[in-house]
């Protein structure tokens, strides 16, 4: 292909990836739309779900098993903010049969009725509602000193070695906010009252939304990790690369040597 | 020339003696190639870095002691925050055009990084190095530790939580100099970490000792390669060791300089208006003690975090010193990288016994040693900017953090040396296909280069 042909291509191409990479930085898919949290009450879709995804294991009566193929424990009396975060995180139903691997994604309003029926049925401890979210600059202080060293500066997610990985928080329902903190499910410390108060879980979730909407530039960009713009600085330097291609308009470094003009003239 | 310009020149010059070093530098040939624009994008971008960090100098605070800001930025009106981020605050909030001065500040800086260290490459692969122009590499080599110095101290400035970070990373690579490592981390940083005296004296380092070496040293490239002119690609029919072909200073190269210095300012203005180069806000600023889980450096000092990523963590003493990792992955290896940068030109020479003066550039597949060296360092320098990325990665392809680590561990290890063993031997067998030998001299070269000529 001729440079004057390639030129454009390569331009779309860096158009594509900016956009790409601009996707990639806001977050990749975003997560479900906020919620509110049902009430507890037994439907027909609750039951369904139940008995076709839970039951297996749990029991019809929630009481788990503690043979050793089937270690799935007692649903009685749990808080509903666990099996809700649980559901949340795709950890239940697991995808391997020996209970690991992320399982399915489920919609808010399946999650909404299952949470609702088991907390009727089991009588889980009542279910956490989302706080008010408050002041963002407190709750950016909040976040700095208890979560950041786990889910990273502005909430961007990270890893927690031995293959667990720290979820991206940004865009959560309030609700998921109180309910990690309150539970601490899976390798997460559990935060009490006294650690951070409900008012402060409450400024968190403020800071975390003032992430969320941050569109700092026109591509949709909020602040960025230095890898991410790494790959920016490259697209930059590739720009000016083929600025210069095209100002110079010559790409030839070490060209074939030519038979030198022929003094004869028999061409 | 208009009569007014003309009759200033001719003042001027009755006073100055003007016309004929003007004429020199008029005349001045510039080869026609792109890759020799690099280290012009270099330089303009360092102009624009000089004009945009004026601007933001009026208006930073260079101290951590904690002020009130009060201002448009909602998330911390009223609230107390460290001077040097809170006038970041302001500049970027309350200051109009602030930011956009600000993103094209480190825009320029990372296209100012990015073609220093292209421009060296280019120097290194085709040979643009070698005798009589090993003083002025040498020079560039300064210059470009100079950039990485200017782009960390710059870094640093805003005092946000990553930056904070950063400059405790060199805080600690300081202390772990064996015997002397305290002594040094109190002469630079004025006292333990975290200092008052750190950021007033980055803020030094970054607007004055670094920017002025800078300008000096690139006075010194610059004059030296007039003086010592370019040195070009091989053109068929033109003897390169006696006449330099190209396009004089004026108007050719003055046209397409204008023209590039205005086409990198449009480009990074449209940056920085689609792309949040400096946008520090949201992250906070530095409280010692605190660090996220998420935390690089800028692109260019990847390779130093990654080593001291990837490197294992030992510790053992020795001769009355502690050497502990951080000190072989944060110093030595670093420092055996830039060793190899300057050794490298008499490396060469003495290793195929070269001889006399080189103004021709060289395809680096015809001579092994250096198509090897180039690969096998600068494999290993990308490798372990990779490593640097190592969580990202955990958390993209789901693999363990710590396999990652392995990975890299392994291959910063095994790849570097395989591949330039690898080009070692495809260079090697490339020479010998081709029947050719590596060239002694220049005029050996450019024989080398007519026979291919009358063979084609």
């Amino acid at each position: 292909m001729s440079r004057a042909r390639l030129l454009p291509v390569a331009a779309w191409a860096a158009v594509a990836v900016a956009a790409a990479l601009a996707w990639l930085a806001a977050g990749g898919p975003g997560p479900a739309g906020a919620v509110q949290q049902a009430p507890a009450e037994e439907t027909p879709r609750g039951d369904r779900l139940y008995t076709t995804h839970c039951a297996r294991c749990h029991g019809a009566d929630g009481r788990g098993a503690t043979d050793p193929h089937n270690r799935a424990p007692t649903l009685v009396g749990m808080e509903a903010a666990r099996v809700d975060l649980v559901l949340r995180t795709g950890r239940m139903p697991p995808a391997d049969p020996d209970g690991s691997g992320r399982g399915r994604s489920w919609s808010d309003r399946d999650r909404e009725a299952l949470v609702a029926h088991m907390t009727a049925l089991f009588n889980l401890e009542g279910p956490l509602l989302g706080p008010e979210p408050g002041d963002p600059a407190v709750g950016r202080e909040v976040f700095a000193t208890h979560c950041a060293a786990c889910h990273g500066y502005t909430g961007d997610g990270g890893v927690a070695g031995g293959g667990a990985i720290v979820p991206r928080v940004v865009g959560l329902d309030p609700a998921v906010i109180a309910q990690a903190a309150r539970v601490g499910p899976f390798q997460m410390p559990r935060f009490a009252e006294g650690q951070i108060s409900d008012e402060e879980l409450g400024d968190v979730v403020a800071y975390l939304d003032e992430v969320a909407v941050e569109q700092a530039t026109p591509l949709g960009l909020g602040e960025l990790n230095p890898v991410f713009l790494s790959a920016f600085a490259a697209l930059l330097t590739l720009a000016m690369i083929l600025s210069c291609l095209f100002l110079a308009g010559r790409v030839t470094m070490f060209p074939d040597p030519e038979p030198p003009p022929d003094v004869d003239g028999e061409t | 020339m208009t009569p007014l310009f003309a009759l200033l020149f001719e003042s001027l010059d009755e006073r100055l003696r003007l016309r004929k070093p003007g004429r020199k530098v008029l005349n001045k040939v510039f080869p026609d190639n792109w890759s020799f624009l690099l280290g012009e994008v270099a330089l303009f971008s360092f102009v624009l870095l000089v004009l945009t960090g004026v601007l933001l100098t009026m208006f930073y605070r260079p101290s951590t002691d904690p002020v009130t800001y009060q201002g448009a930025m909602s998330l911390y009106e009223g609230r107390e925050l460290p001077a040097a981020f809170e006038s970041i605050v302001r500049m970027s909030y309350d200051v109009p055009g602030g930011l956009f001065f600000r993103r094209v500040h480190r825009g320029a800086s990372h296209l100012f990084i990015a073609t220093t260290v292209l421009h060296m490459l280019r120097v290194l692969l085709t040979g643009a190095f070698r005798r009589p122009r090993e003083v002025n590499y040498h020079v560039g080599i300064v210059l470009l530790m100079l950039t990485f110095a200017a782009g960390f101290t710059g870094y640093s400035l805003p005092y946000d939580a990553l930056a904070g970070t950063g400059i405790r990373i060199a805080y600690s690579s300081l202390l772990s100099l064996p015997y002397v490592g305290e002594q040094v981390a109190y002469w630079i940083f004025g006292g333990d970490f975290p200092t008052g005296n750190m950021i007033p004296r980055f803020f030094v380092f970054h607007v004055l000792m670094i920017p002025a070496l800078l300008v000096g040293l690139i006075t010194v490239h610059l004059m030296i390669m007039v003086r010592q002119r370019h040195t070009q690609f091989p053109r068929p029919g033109i003897d390169g060791h006696r006449f330099v072909l190209g396009k004089p200073m004026w108007p050719s190269q003055f046209a397409l300089s204008t023209t590039l210095i205005l086409w990198i300012a449009g480009l990074l203005s449209a940056a920085a208006v689609l792309i949040p180069w400096s946008d520090v806000l949201l992250i906070g600023p530095y409280v010692p003690g605190e660090v996220g889980n998420n935390a690089q450096p800028d692109w260019f000092l990847f390779w130093l975090e990654g080593a001291l990523r990837v490197f294992p963590p030992l510790e053992f003493r020795m001769l009355g010193m502690t050497v502990s990792g951080a000190f072989v992955a944060g110093v030595v290896l670093p420092g055996a990288i830039f060793a190899v940068l300057v050794a490298y030109p008499f490396v060469e020479r003495r290793f195929y016994q070269l001889e006399g003066d080189w103004h021709v550039l060289q395809n680096p597949l015809e001579i092994p040693l250096r198509a090897a060296v180039s690969v096998g360092t600068f494999s290993f320098v990308l490798l372990l900017s990779a490593a640097a990325t190592n969580d990202i990665l955990s958390r993209m392809t789901g693999i363990p953090i710590e396999a990652i680590t392995w990975f890299f561990r392994l291959t910063c290890a095994f790849v570097p040396p395989a591949l330039a063993a690898g080009f070692w031997v495809y260079s090697t067998r490339r020479l010998a296909r081709k029947n050719m030998t590596v060239p002694r001299n220049e005029a050996e070269a450019s024989n080398t280069y007519a026979a291919k000529a009358r063979e084609a």
